[in-house]
């Protein structure tokens, strides 16, 4: 009998109806009988197969569902508890309900019994630890983990709170809810699942089974980050990377990067909630039919656009629809910020306020995603974070054994560069940034022990210097850990050295004077003045050198210019240190504007070369009214406020210009302000404070902010006092100094932000004063003496000592109105002496020459008060004249005018008498 | 994983022997994938069993890379091992069952019979050498949990193929595991 011959039979056969069959073997087989007796049989076997669903399910179904039954255990004993009755099969065993037994009365727990197939010893390590964690899980919306222990037989327990409850569609059906009931009911799921992310506890497995709803409507989540607990296995070194995290999870509730294999973040999360709410809202899964087979399933989950929850009930159209598709988004990123946002958006939708989800269109970068999203929280952040961290280790780990220096190094770079870059200009980005730099250190410190090419020589500088940056480059975000920056500096100006001897290409160049110009911003902003310059000087010399090799390189341009501007500042930066030569500032200034001017009729539309013009004209106006030039600087300034509110107005996420438009706002401020036009500079001055109180609120770590809203504070408090608002004025002198008290306790090394607490000190001084507080306005000024005439030990730091003569002017004043002419002159004459060798150091500095005629017109009044007139009328006399050489340079600002005016008519008063 | 693709080049590459290291280690994976799979819960146990085989491949992105040509026979193997794993797996099982002394009385959930995965395997041991191509139908729809449609492109046949395969298969197991495998 022919088996081709057989199965050709039994094809057709089969397809034929049952009472065709017969006529059909008895023609197709005629004599062969034992042929026809197979066929028989066979389909009778069919018939029976198809009765029983025989090999319907595949073995590996088969015993899992065997492997259900277990021992049962009740009765027994765990921990302090009686196992009294089996309530579950859960995917680590099975699961009862158990009694203490030493208790009076019976209050219920969960033990959940761990089974013993195939449980490694790896996986009970690892569970030890992360019970602890989950212990501390403590959330009215979370069944507890009470504790957990090992039996006699070395088996893991767990004992949980015990929920009575049921799954959350059902209770919606049973008590028949609306959508609005839904809806605070899956809000309540979010406040738990968001007290977990903001614990670092990812669940990995939200789904209904793993939701209960009491009976009095409260839902509990069960299992909080057990599917971890299961799912690492430490023994492996791949596992962090591939995170098997699908194992024990229910396919349909899965996230995409979870059926990939991909990490699992807070993220995911968001997605299984999404699901659930998707279920509990329609009672339909987003992806269809529950029953397609399995592969189905997952690549709808990858690629398939769920259906709007308003093609099953119509009535969700609009805002639910937009909610519930933002929280199922293919891309981690585009889904919401954190569990927390989701649930805001729920409650927006429920108050009738506008969604966050409506009318996004799908936006597939990261640099976007970062400009839509104007809130993360933080702990989530840290997540993903230390998701990468993790990333960093276990590849280096393996690269080490393995030799693969490429992939770290290409894995280092991106998540150094890109993913550093996404988050730069987000808010509240300051602690993500933080664990970035940790977890870069370590790799750099590393990978820089074996670079042997030019090409990794120069990742390395770029590194470095990125690294330095976001610890505690002023000029940038950054975390306030100048000591921290200024060594990384060093690291790269050093490998910068090194990466010259072997390469000179542009490419090398630019990382050079990436790092010298780096390592100048730490020198500045720690306060060594004279080793700035040169760091500065070198990098500016390679950006030219590569300007005459390609004059075209925009990007080399805008470093140039931003280069002579940070030299500039150091010259003569007008509000900073400086070398005090405000007459070479000027000229880097103006030398900058002229690069970033041709710049800009090159790239007319390019934002970062907008960026780099204001910056310079706003600093370049501020030169200028310090060498007196009030037209230029007021029309620099202008032009330098209107491109900031272009740009701010184009991209109105970037909290860099945030920062530019408070800077530019509270700058021209100032300048009303100095122009006695204290009405419209409050104004501009509030509004600057607004923005950086916000910028600071959303990421209170953030260093550059803080320091903004202190100096703001101040200038807002002096324009109150012009306008009359004495006291309120004082209110903002105290905030001022609040924070530039914090700001400098976090960040001891940064002599600016210790300066920046002496300032804020003698303005409020001030500010007593006008208020009648003298002797509250003493006290101030002599702590901001205590703090800012320290600094006559290192002369070359004109601007500091400055603010020193300037609070002697203040304790002067302030002893005046307690009636101690003695001490007021004491302090008045040294004061004088500080701003007459300032400004004849620097005679064209108009800052100066004004704190010289203002010290002396104290001195005189101080002198008056003593009763030596002729000494009063003398110096009188020399105030007038420096006011009088400033009016002839046009550098007489409103308030110095007033002044003026106010010693003339002193003196005329001191006239002796005929 | 890193070493599973080198053995898969080389075996690409014409290395017969890499066969054998990649099965070798492709094998413990497999073992410690079952030992995750087998303790699934029950209302899921159905998609948990099938993400099994799923993520054996998911787990070997070096697959994409690979000659497509080879993919097919790299999937048997993946399949033959399975197959290896989850008789002795029932195997084991048995022996725990006639031992009450180790699991004590083994109350089973729900009252639907099961096929008997060791009476599967033996009778499919018979099949192959009546009708190769079927087994492999059976093996890989039945130990691999693969579903028609990917079974027709592992093995380069038609979908209407595979089914009646399918059906002839399910037929003469169930004649020849008659009366006592059940």
């Amino acid at each position: 009998m022919s088996e081709d011959r057989l199965r050709e039979l039994f094809d057709q056969v089969s397809q034929l109806a049952r009472e065709e069959r017969e006529q059909f073997l008895i023609s197709a087989c005629g004599h062969e009988s034992a042929l026809m007796e197979e066929l028989r049989e066979l389909l009778a076997a069919d018939a029976v197969a198809t009765d029983e669903k025989f090999l319907q399910h595949s073995a590996i179904h088969i015993q899992a569902v065997e492997g259900q039954s277990g021992e049962s255990a009740i009765g027994e004993t765990v921990g302090n508890y009686r196992l009294v009755e089996l309530i579950g099969q859960g995917g680590m065993g099975s699961v009862y309900r158990a009694v203490r037994i030493d208790a009076e009365f019976e209050m219920s727990v969960a033990v959940k019994l761990m089974s013993a197939v195939f449980l490694s010893a790896d996986i009970i390590a690892h569970f030890r630890v992360e019970r602890q964690i989950l212990a501390s899980l403590e959330h009215p919306n979370i069944a507890r983990l009470l504790d957990g222990g090992t039996r006699a037989d070395g088996l893991p327990y767990l004992i949980m709170e015990y929920v009575e409850g049921i799954a959350p569609g059902e209770y919606c059906r049973r008590h028949n809810l609306s959508i609005d009931q839904r809806l605070i009911l899956f809000r309540q799921i979010c406040s738990a699942v968001h007290y977990a992310h903001q614990n670092m506890v990812i669940h990995r497995d939200l789904k209904p089974a793993n939701i209960l709803i009491t009976s009095d409507g409260t839902p509990k989540l069960l299992d909080f980050g057990i599917a971890k607990v299961l799912s690492r296995d430490p023994g492996r070194a791949d596992a962090a990377l591939t995170e098997p995290g699908m194992l024990k999870m229910t396919v349909r509730y899965s996230s995409p990067e979870q059926v990939r294999g991909e990490p699992v973040t807070t993220a995911s999360d968001i997605y299984s909630l999404g699901v659930v709410l998707y279920e509990l809202l329609t009672e339909h899964s987003p992806y269809g039919d529950t029953d397609r087979p399995l592969h189905q399933i997952m690549a709808a989950i990858c690629d398939e656009e769920p259906l709007r929850p308003s093609s099953w009930v119509p009535r969700l159209k609009g805002d639910v629809d937009n909610i519930v598709l933002r929280a199922l988004r293919k891309a981690p990123l585009e889904r919401y910020a954190s569990v927390d946002q989701f649930s805001e958006d729920i409650l927006r939708c429920h108050d009738g306020r506008p969604v966050h989800a409506r009318g996004h269109a799908p936006l597939y970068l990261a640099a976007k995603f970062v400009r839509r999203n104007r809130v993360i929280v933080a702990a989530a952040a840290l997540l993903l974070c230390s998701m990468i961290g993790g990333l960093i280790e276990v590849t280096l780990a393996r690269a080490r054994a393995e030799r693969r220096f490429n992939q770290v190094r290409q894995l280092a770079h991106s998540v150094l560069f890109d993913y550093a870059d996404a988050i730069d200009r987000l808010p509240g980005s300051t602690p993500v940034r933080a664990r970035l730099v940790k977890d870069a250190l370590t790799y750099l410190d590393n990978l820089s022990k074996e670079a042997d090419t030019p090409q990794l020589r120069r990742e390395i500088v770029d590194a470095y210097v990125r690294v330095s940056n976001v610890q505690g480059n002023e000029y940038q975000n950054n975390l306030g850990d100048t000591a921290g920056a200024m060594s990384s500096a060093g690291k790269a100006a050093s490998a910068a050295e090194e990466l010259l001897k072997v390469d000179r290409t542009p490419p090398a160049l630019a990382s050079a004077a990436d790092a010298f110009s780096t390592y100048g911003d730490l020198f500045y902003s720690s306060g060594n003045l004279s080793a700035a310059g040169p760091a500065y000087q070198r990098a500016i010399g390679l950006r030219q050198k590569i300007a005459a090799q390609s004059p075209q390189n925009i990007e080399n341009s805008l470093a140039l210019s931003s280069s002579l501007r940070h030299l500039g500042d150091l010259y003569g930066g007008v509000g900073l240190q400086n070398l005090g030569k405000t007459a070479e500032s000027l000229a880097y200034y103006q030398n900058a504007k002229t690069i970033v001017a041709a710049a800009s009729e090159q790239f007319p539309g390019n934002t970062e070369v907008a960026k780099e013009r204001y910056e310079t004209l706003l600093s370049l106006s501020s030169a200028e009214i310090g060498m007196g030039k009030h037209e230029e600087a007021a029309r620099d300034l202008g032009d330098a406020l209107t491109q900031v509110q272009k740009v701010s107005a184009a991209e109105p996420g970037d909290t860099n210009v945030k920062v530019e438009l408070a800077n530019a706002e509270s700058r021209y401020g100032q300048m009303l302000l100095d122009d006695r036009d204290a009405g419209r500079a409050i104004q501009h001055l509030a509004l600057a404070a607004g923005v950086l109180e916000k910028l600071g609120e959303a990421d209170p770590g953030n260093a550059v902010y803080r320091r903004g809203q202190s100096i703001v504070e101040a200038q807002w408090a002096a324009a109150l006092r012009g306008a009359g608002q004495t006291s309120a004025g004082v209110t903002h002198n105290e905030l001022s100094l609040r924070l530039a008290v914090a700001l400098s306790h976090d960040a001891p090394a940064s002599a600016q932000y210790r300066t920046d607490v002496g300032i804020a000190e003698r303005k409020l001084s001030e500010a007593l004063l006008a208020a009648g507080d003298a002797a509250g306005a003493l006290h101030q000024a002599e702590q901001a003496g205590l703090i800012l005439c320290q600094s006559e030990q290192h002369p070359t730091d004109p601007y500091t000592l400055a603010n020193c003569g300037r609070s002697l002017v203040s304790a002067g004043n302030a002893h005046l109105a307690m009636h101690d002419a003695d001490r007021a002159v004491i302090a008045y004459r040294k004061a004088e002496e500080i701003a007459s060798q300032r400004s004849q150091a620097d005679p064209q500095n108009a800052i100066f020459r004004s704190d010289w005629a203002r010290s002396q017109a104290a001195l005189a009044g101080g002198l008056a008060a003593l009763g030596d007139s002729r000494a009063a009328r003398d110096l009188y006399q020399q105030a007038l004249n420096n006011w009088s050489i400033l009016r002839q340079a046009k550098s007489l600002t409103g308030q110095d005018a007033h002044r003026s005016d106010d010693s003339a008519l002193a003196l005329a008063k001191l006239a002796p008498k005929p | 994983m890193e070493s599973v693709t080198k053995w898969l080049e080389l075996w690409r590459d014409g290395d017969a022997e890499a066969m054998d290291r990649v099965a070798a280690l492709v094998y413990q994976d497999l073992r410690r994938l079952a030992a995750y799979h087998l303790r699934s819960e029950s209302d899921a146990g159905n998609l948990q069993a099938t993400a099994l085989v799923h993520e054996v491949y998911l787990k070997l992105p070096s697959l994409k890379s690979i000659d497509w040509k080879g993919k097919p026979h790299f999937i048997s193997v993946v399949t033959k091992m399975m197959r290896r794993i989850l008789v002795d797996h029932a195997r084991a099982r048995k022996a725990a069952k006639r031992d009450p002394a180790m699991l004590g009385e083994i109350p089973m959930i729900g009252e639907h019979k099961q096929v008997d995965t060791l009476a599967v395997d033996q009778a499919l041991e018979r099949m192959t050498e009546h009708h190769p191509r079927c087994a492999q139908v059976v093996e890989l729809r039945f130990f691999g949990d693969m579903d028609f449609q990917e079974i027709a492109e592992i093995l380069n046949l038609s979908l209407a193929t595979v089914e009646r395969d399918w059906r002839f298969s399910r037929a003469w197991l169930r004649k020849s595991m008659a009366g006592s495998h059940r």
